[in-house]
């Protein structure tokens, strides 16, 4: 969903607790400026569209991780090109915990 | 408060999807879904069987047959994918050792869930759920959970295995 240039999406999974919890929804804004520690929203070639933290940025592209343990490690997402980088994000609604 | 009205939106489908998943097993398998698909597959057998006599006529009857067969191969495919990911991914060397039966006992299952695909004998389906008992037994006896049979409480009645959980 865009609105006002925002992007919102729905986070699909546990691999950015406790940061994003699953089933949240996170709001992101367009960047060109992502930087280390930014969670942002990526195309990735191989793994479509996903959402993790940016470990690094360097000549040769930017790393990206996820915050569980469990996620797929940065070594298999390689890395993407700064234009693979959809938005950052800049607001995060969390699973209303007291209905579950 | 915000998250459902976003839930809201979700649901008219014009929310889009970021994947965060993890790069490991969820590890929760179950063998009741290949059970259900079974007992499915005699159940599609036994309405094949009937013939769709209440149909008023022959194209019903055979659009009838059609969707029967149809769902007769879907079914026996799901037991064919629900055991094999049990057995891929759950058996691994430990668990195999305990249970070196398991390979021989994935192999009948895939044999007789084609069989039941490429015919419609009511023999082949009642084995069918027989092999996707005992596979079912194995698998509690890995969880240390013991196991009883009952007669199922819905068309066509076969006895199946269920865990004790309680």
């Amino acid at each position: 969903m865009n609105l006002f240039g925002l992007r919102i999406m729905r986070v699909e999974g546990a691999s950015m607790e406790p940061l994003v919890p699953a089933d949240s929804f996170a709001v992101f804004r367009p960047t060109r400026r992502a930087k280390p520690g930014d969670v942002v929203l990526v195309d990735h070639p191989r793994f479509g569209r996903i959402v993790k933290s940016i470990r690094d940025v360097d000549a040769d592209g930017i790393s990206l991780s996820g915050q569980s343990k469990f996620s797929v490690s940065t070594a298999r997402l390689g890395k993407v090109r700064p234009d693979r980088v959809i938005g950052k994000m800049i607001h995060l609604i969390p699973p209303d915990l007291a209905k579950s | 408060m915000l998250h459902s009205i976003f839930n809201r939106l979700d649901a008219l489908g014009v929310i889009g999807r970021a994947s965060a998943h993890c790069d490991i097993p969820c590890g929760v398998y179950d063998p009741a879904p290949a059970l259900i698909a079974a007992v499915s597959v005699a159940r599609l057998m036994d309405i094949m069987h009937q013939g769709g006599a209440d149909k008023a006529s022959d194209v019903e009857r055979a659009n009838f047959i059609a969707r029967c067969t149809l769902r007769k191969e879907e079914e026996a495919e799901k037991v064919k994918h629900e055991i094999r990911v049990i057995w891929g991914d759950y058996f691994k060397a430990p668990l195999i050792e305990k249970h070196p039966e398991i390979h021989a006992l994935t192999h009948a299952i895939m044999q007789k869930a084609s069989a039941c695909k490429q015919e419609a004998h009511r023999s082949d389906a009642e084995e069918l759920v027989e092999l996707v008992n005992r596979f079912a037994k194995i698998f509690w006896t890995t969880k240390g959970r013991t196991t009883h049979r009952v007669a199922a409480p819905f068309p066509p009645e076969l006895s199946i295995v269920y865990p004790d959980l309680g």
